[in-house]
């Protein structure tokens, strides 16, 4: 795939219209480009970063704590019916 | 010179009450002549109310006790807007706060409002913001700096004395620096995320401002520290920080390049010869290879991180929702709509570079860049106290300059990127005006967990500069 | 049947038996109203970060140290990017690149014998919400999103149905020994998906389609085997495999082509960058292994079970251990009715047996009256019904009834009831023999069922002189 072609797979992957693309397209072209200029380094004896060295997780313990404001959540959804969030069906 | 300090004391002699000083920040604030607020505490006087009280019965215990902040409008706090400037969020309230709020609160501070923003954090001049661009308090044309416009305006214009802002690329010390204010990006890891609106999950930390630095201090010791909820927090090592003068200072060589206008470099020699003139240091200049790729590196790591982090505005369970019959179109029409341009253009780019066929050639690789870059900081840090450097390669810009290019708006974070790269703490700091009357400022980069060094040399700076 | 070359894989995954889900504090509970055990973690609100459960990490270090897993020292997440109204962050924290357990093999128990079938990987990661569609809308309930989930990831391995029904049979029964879930399937606790290709043999060829909507053992059972005979039919004809997925129709009893436009995603997986890496605790490595299934089945093998015997004592993990303990002093042919079916009569569901009223050297002793003739069956037989019923401890009934009467006091009871039903023996002696049954009831009601009727119908019998 040349890389117009991959603004639309892009575009469905993300879930943004196509019919936007030609706002896109430049910039997106332009930076894709300007990325390229890593390559210039030699980079064979790195590893990736990925993460800082000094940031280790510690595991949590398995106990219950109740989130008391779910009221919260249900009031900010666009619909809320019963007991459930309720949007589109995916299914045709 | 602390103003937390001044008015707490004047709160413990009973001179003045808390209603008054936030009535005093509040008018400034509802004027809102640069646009830095997106939306304002309601409940801010009767919370000044309260303490009040605790003032007259002499229970004044918060370290930040009736001191006014502002809040960058994409950390949350329960039960106000949180909007990251966007119509995908424009209706969102906060269900819970932020750690970082939770411990404000805690101190007895005071909320004053969310300040306004580049869209989720992504710009460097608060003008992608869909409740419109804020205005630089020194001159009303020209930007603010950006992403955390709002809340180095709000401080720089009165209207809170602190301010909470968030930094990925440089978001706190751009607009401090446009702004003639301190900001404060910390090191990653030392200030809980946990209720940040995530843009670049490894870069994004939150920080100070502040028109002194003491406060900068007291406000950064109040919110650093490990969180459960956290797991990229780390715990706080508290060390003892005894600087032996003058400190050994290195000064990035591209900070005289071509690039950088006229009166940034004059300044800075000027700084440079007054910090020898005062024995505070010595400066070499250092040189990081990679430098040149930090912007293509920053732009890969962060758009990467953004794209899966935005993905979450779907319309399915809060935020702007467009109407439609049909799911797949709903999440289009949604996300078309909901998302300003350049949010939409990182989101693009971020699925580029982790799609497979090109993960390894982009984000793989620069995060190997990204490695490469630390190991050039701790390296250059082993023969330095400080680094040196601008904080942006020009002064304020006018409004619009940039737009048509948002390539060249890339540009201004140059000299900020790669210190969020590398994840080490860097504080920018205001110096003199222009001839223009325009705020000129620089950044001081330092070794991990080393923000108690930035405290006490800038302390001594700001006592020979203001007396 | 020779000419072709089947090749069956299975991916399950096992929801975890954890008290709080996999990366927030909110209860694990399903059967709660809807959307009451949620949070803004699971919900994917903004802002928020994932916190991980230790003791998840511990159940899949365990699972994947049981199945002889490649265990890395160091682990992390990564992140899985796709758009579902079930995900609400519009990624699914997973393992990808790394596993918890590479590698692996899983003992199954099939017809009579155990064989070793290789597995592929097992991760760890967190379940999406649940879902139901009326009239063009998806009602959704969080309580289920974010639950620890345990991936559990086979080659194409199986050669036929029945293969992959032992393997799921065994493994099912190893997770539920180790208490890291109780898989139950139609709560949805233990899923599988499987992907079937058949080839002629010599012939290259990359098809596999993949099934979905096996809901259980049988639905798996007739599914795959469906599935195999379609794919052989079409190699017959010459025809095209389609590289697809197919739904099991439960009326129809058939595979067919899902008709959902299949998008193609692009998961675009890298690092969870909120969940720095983390070590595998060596006391998880070095703790003692509970025993497994197969090792219980072949010790009561060698006992003298019979495999389906045997099969059914090793559903419960708690029956297994106990049947076990009895064993090591009571040969299994004098034990096996008991068990087998004096006690489990009583429970309708053998899988869930986690107790008895009594314990394993209670249950020897019990037994051992039995064998030595103290205690009748029948009495026996009674007891362990009471005991069982009404959960009274064994020895509190025993007590009761161990004392058999015999000897003179049993004379003494058949003299006495001879007297006092003098009619009932008139009618015995001039004919109706049926008739003693009834003087054995009363010989036992006086003797308070401390008697054999066997030897009680015996005597009165002789002393009638029938």
């Amino acid at each position: 795939m040349n890389l117009k072609e991959e603004i639309d797979r892009i575009l469905e992957l993300v879930r943004l219209s196509k019919e936007e693309k030609s706002k896109y397209e430049e910039h997106f072209l332009k930076m894709v480009d300007f990325f390229k200029k890593i390559d210039k380094l030699d980079l064979k004896d790195e590893k990736p970063f990925f993460y800082l060295e000094h940031l280790k997780t510690e595991l949590r313990k398995d106990k219950i704590t109740e989130f008391k404001d779910k009221k919260l959540l249900y009031d900010n959804s666009p619909e809320f019916r019963g007991d459930f969030f309720v949007t589109e069906s995916p299914i045709e | 010179m602390s103003e937390i300090k001044r008015i707490i004391s004047l709160y413990k002699n009973k001179e003045q009450l808390p209603g008054d000083i936030v009535k005093e920040y509040l008018k400034k604030a509802q004027k809102n002549d640069f646009n830095s607020f997106i939306s304002l505490n309601e409940n801010v006087l009767e919370q000044a109310e309260e303490l009040d009280k605790k003032v007259k019965e002499g229970k004044i215990e918060g370290r930040l006790f009736g001191i006014p902040v502002s809040i960058k409008d994409n950390i949350l706090v329960k039960g106000l807007k949180c909007t990251c400037a966007s119509k995908i969020l424009e209706n969102y309230i906060a269900p819970y706060d932020a750690t970082v709020i939770e411990k404000l609160k805690k101190e007895d501070a005071l909320i004053i409002g969310k300040t306004n923003m580049d869209e989720f954090a992504m710009g460097s001049s608060n003008e992608y913001s869909a409740f419109g661009p804020a205005s630089n308090p020194f001159d009303r044309e020209r930007v603010p700096g950006g992403s955390s416009g709002g809340s180095a305006i709000s401080v720089s214009a009165d209207e809170a004395l602190l301010s909470l802002g968030s930094d990925t690329g440089g978001s706190i010390r751009l607009p401090a620096s446009f702004c003639g204010v301190y900001g404060l990006k910390p090191t990653y890891g030392a200030v809980s995320r946990y209720g940040l609106v995530a843009f670049a999950s490894s870069l994004d930390q939150i920080g100070p401002f502040a028109k002194y630095i003491e406060d900068v201090e007291i406000l950064f010791d109040i919110i650093k520290g490990k969180d459960e909820k956290d797991k990229t927090s780390a715990h706080y090592p508290e060390r003892e920080i005894k600087p032996s003068y003058p400190l050994k200072i290195g000064v990035l060589k591209d900070s005289f390049s071509d690039k950088v206008e006229e009166e940034i470099k004059t300044s800075l020699e000027e700084f440079i010869k007054l910090l020898e003139k005062e024995k505070i240091a010595e400066f070499k200049e250092f040189e990081i290879e990679s430098f040149e790729y930090a912007i293509a590196v920053y732009y890969i790591v962060a758009c990467a991180e953004a794209s899966s982090n935005l993905a979450r505005y779907d319309g399915v369970l809060y935020g702007f929702k467009s109407k439609s019959n049909n799911l797949w179109d709903m999440y289009e029409k949604t996300r078309t709509e909901g998302f300003g341009e350049e949010v939409k253009r990182r989101i693009m780019l971020g699925a580029f570079v982790l799609k497979s066929g090109y993960y390894e050639e982009y984000y793989v690789k620069a995060q190997k860049v990204r490695t490469k870059i630390l190991k050039e900081f701790l390296k250059n840090l082993e023969e330095f106290d400080l680094l040196l450097m601008p904080v942006s390669p020009t002064l304020p810009f006018k409004k619009g300059e940039k737009l048509k290019d948002p390539i060249s708006m890339y540009l201004s974070d140059i000299f900020t990127v790669s210190v969020n790269l590398a994840g080490l703490p860097a504080i920018a700091f205001p110096f003199k005006l222009s001839k223009q009357g325009l705020p000129i400022g620089f950044q001081f980069v330092s070794k991990f967990f080393m923000e108690k060094l930035f405290f006490e040399v800038l302390k001594k700076i700001e006592k020979i500069i203001y007396g | 049947m020779d000419k072709f070359e089947i090749k069956i894989g299975l991916e399950i995954h096992v929801q975890l038996k954890t008290e709080s889900k996999m990366f927030c504090s909110c209860k694990v509970n399903i059967d709660d109203e809807p959307n009451k055990n949620i949070c803004p973690v699971c919900t994917g609100q903004p802002g928020v970060l994932p916190s991980p459960n230790e003791k998840a990490v511990f159940y899949a270090v365990l699972v994947s140290r049981a199945l002889n897993c490649r265990i890395p020292e160091i682990l992390y997440f990564s992140r899985k990017n796709y758009f579902y109204p079930d995900l609400p962050k519009g990624y699914q924290i997973t393992q990808y690149g790394i596993s918890t357990g590479f590698g692996g093999e899983v003992p199954v128990i099939m017809n009579g014998e155990i064989v070793k079938f290789p597995l592929e990987r097992i991760n760890l990661e967190e379940e999406t919400a649940k879902s139901f569609h009326i009239e063009g809308k998806v009602y959704l309930d969080y309580n289920r999103c974010g639950i620890p989930l345990l991936e559990i990831v086979t080659p194409p391995c199986f050669k036929s149905s029945e293969e992959a029904v032992n393997f799921l049979k065994s493994l099912r029964r190893i997770l539920i020994h180790l208490s890291v879930s109780d898989c139950n399937m139609e709560k949805g606790e233990f899923r599988v998906d499987t992907n079937v290709s058949v080839n002629i043999k010599g012939k290259k060829s990359d098809h596999r389609t993949e099934l979905k909507n096996l809901n259980s053992l049988s639905a798996l059972k007739e599914g795959i085997s469906f599935e195999i005979e379609r794919q052989k039919k079409l190699l017959e004809k010459g025809e095209k495999i389609e590289r697809e997925t197919r739904l099991w129709d439960e009326e129809k009893r058939e595979t067919r082509v899902m008709r959902t436009k299949e998008f193609v995603e692009d998961y675009r997986y890298f690092p969870e960058p909120d969940i720095p890496p983390f070590e595998v605790k060596k006391e998880w490595l070095e703790k003692e292994l509970p025993i497994l299934p197969h090792v219980y089945y072949q010790k009561l093998i060698e006992k003298g079970a019979e495999p389906k015997e045997a099969e059914i004592i090793i559903s419960s993990p708690f029956l297994s251990e106990f049947t076990q303990r009895v064993l090591e002093k009571l040969p299994f042919n004098k034990v096996k009715g008991w068990i087998l079916t004096e006690i489990l009569q009583h429970v309708p569901d053998v899988e869930s047996l986690k107790n008895l009223p009594f314990t394993s050297s209670e249950f020897i002793d019990f037994i051992g009256k039995i064998i030595e003739g103290k205690l009748p069956r029948h009495i026996g037989q009674e007891i362990i019904k009471k005991s069982m019923e009404e959960n009274i401890p064994l020895k509190n009934l025993i007590s009761e009834k161990v004392e058999i009467k015999s000897g003179s006091e049993l004379e003494n009871a058949i003299e006495e009831v001879i007297k006092e039903n003098s009619d009932v023996v008139e009618k015995i002696k001039s004919g109706k023999v049926s008739a003693v049954s009834f003087l054995v009831g009363q010989v036992m009601r006086k003797l308070k069922g401390k008697a054999n009727p066997k030897e009680v119908k015996e005597k009165i019998e002789k002393r009638l002189g029938i």
